[in-house]
């Protein structure tokens, strides 16, 4: 027997399943790299990495 | 109803009432949850605990009449099997003795310990003349919480060996353990009784559990649970996910080369293939990876030059790898290789560029040191273009929301669970 519980996760479950298949689709993901990352600093005009040991 | 006799807590100084003084030998603290030897007039304390005492449905010291008799609730305590849980809670009468009243899953049981024990061995037992066939597999009880006073020395952390016995809507429940086995009789009672009898607030409605044989002790009975369901159907939506993502993303076109790249200067515009997206959209993904790289980093900057429009999307990435020495031993950090993934990427032809940097740490070194000295002058960089990348990231996200439903539905199912 469906619950009301089970029927919104449902639901749910076909909202992220539609949506993840939507951004495959079309090649989108908020994890693309586009951007330099953020760990490291930029130092005289010059992007400056190094170890973060300590 | 019956003589009560004041104590104080000897771990938290809480004012305490003995409620069935004399029968009790064991109280666990409503305040702070030591258990207490209630046994002698002096109150010992057995063992000590300085956190809150549990909830429970039913608090010692309430009152209510059933079945024509006035109990008190005077102990209480929660017990699991495996990851079935329920609370139990001792009644007290002093002219009709000790009673139980189980709560398991929003039903209620009245349970009344045997003296006339059933006899039989662990497939069926026969009690005043019926036969009473086992339900489930026998199993070990825990006591995981205990508050109240007890006629037998108890604690939580105890545990017993349980099996249960069925016909029609009677339950026979045989818990054994240090030496000696009991047998309580378990009838199905109505949650408006109890509450109305315990003048509990208003409870919401229940959906009485289709008819079913009446086991609260047993693990696998209980009302429809659609929590197990919702965990399968989050898997089963991963791997279609993950089958639809693999086919999406398809098909696969790859170009591979290497740069040399300087230390303190930027050498640029050095091309390492041509790659074709024929799909609408495709993602991107480029592969850099060194393998002479001692505390030094490499920058990378990556253009996608659409061959037909000139314009190109930008991508950045890095190779770096440090080591050294510190009072705690040596230490290596960083690593020679390093993905990028382009997303978006319009159907077409593209050439990939590279703009490439070496750096030292924790300074570039000196024309000195470069060369036949000690280091190479160019590091070099292998780089694989490849179109149709699966976009790892979107999977885990969507496994977290899809799994976050089930697991906040289960973590107030025990919440709830916890507050009988």
């Amino acid at each position: 027997m469906v619950t009301v519980r089970l029927a919104i996760f449902l639901f749910w479950a076909t909202m992220i399943l539609a949506g993840a298949i939507s951004a495959s689709y079309y090649a989108w993901s908020p994890y693309s790299d586009e951007e330099r990352s953020a760990s490291g600093g930029r130092s005289g005009g010059a992007f400056v990495r190094g170890p973060t040991h300590k | 109803m019956t003589a009560v006799r004041a104590i104080t807590c000897p771990q938290c100084g809480g004012a305490l009432e003995v409620r069935a003084a004399g029968f009790s030998v064991n109280l666990a603290c409503l305040h702070c949850g030591s258990l207490l030897d209630v046994s002698r007039p002096e109150v010992a304390l057995i063992e000590a605990h300085d956190t809150a005492a549990a909830r429970f449905r039913l608090k010692p010291g309430m009152r209510g009449a059933l079945f024509d008799v006035e109990w008190e609730v005077v102990g209480a305590l929660r017990r699991s099997e495996g990851s079935y849980r329920w609370a139990e809670f001792l009644l007290f009468n002093p002219y009709a003795g000790y009673r139980w009243l189980i709560l398991s899953e929003g039903e209620w049981q009245f349970g009344t310990m045997l003296l006339d024990l059933p006899q039989g061995d662990d497939d069926t037992v026969t009690w005043r003349g019926k036969r009473y066939a086992r339900h489930e597999e026998p199993g070990t009880v825990r006591i995981t919480a205990v508050l109240g006073e007890f006629y037998w020395r108890i604690r939580k952390g105890d545990e017993v060996a349980s099996a249960v016995f069925e016909r029609g809507g009677i339950v026979l429940s045989r818990e054994g353990g240090g030496g000696e086995v009991n047998w309580t009789e378990l009838v199905e009672i109505d949650v408006d009784t109890v509450e109305q009898a315990f003048g509990l607030s208003a409870p919401k409605p229940r959906r009485r559990a289709a008819a079913q044989p009446f086991a609260p002790f047993a693990a696998t009975e209980r009302r429809e649970n659609d929590i197990p369901m919702m965990f399968a159907i989050a898997l089963g939506a991963l791997f279609v996910l993950l089958l639809a993502m693999v086919l999406i993303a398809g098909p696969v076109d790859s170009a591979s080369g290497s740069v040399n790249a300087p230390y303190a200067v930027t050498r640029e515009g050095m091309k390492i293939g041509t790659i074709s997206v024929r799909r609408p959209h495709q993602f991107v993904k480029v592969k850099a990876s060194a393998e002479q790289l001692t505390n030094t980093w490499v920058d990378l900057d990556y253009s996608l030059v659409d061959r037909a429009t000139g314009q190109s999307i930008d991508g950045y990435g890095i190779v770096e790898q440090y080591s050294g020495t510190d009072s705690d031993g040596s230490w290596t950090e960083g690593s020679r290789s390093d993905t990028t993934v382009f997303g978006q990427v319009p159907r077409g032809t593209y050439d990939l560029y590279v703009d490439a940097a070496a750096h030292g740490w924790p300074s570039d070194p000196t024309a000195a040191e470069l060369g036949w000295y000690s280091l190479p002058t160019t590091i070099t960089v292998a780089v694989r273009a490849e179109t149709g990348a699966i976009p790892w990231g979107n999977w885990w996200t969507a496994a977290f929301l899809l799994f976050l439903f089930p697991s906040l539905a289960l973590w107030r199912q025990m919440r709830k669970e916890r507050e009988w």
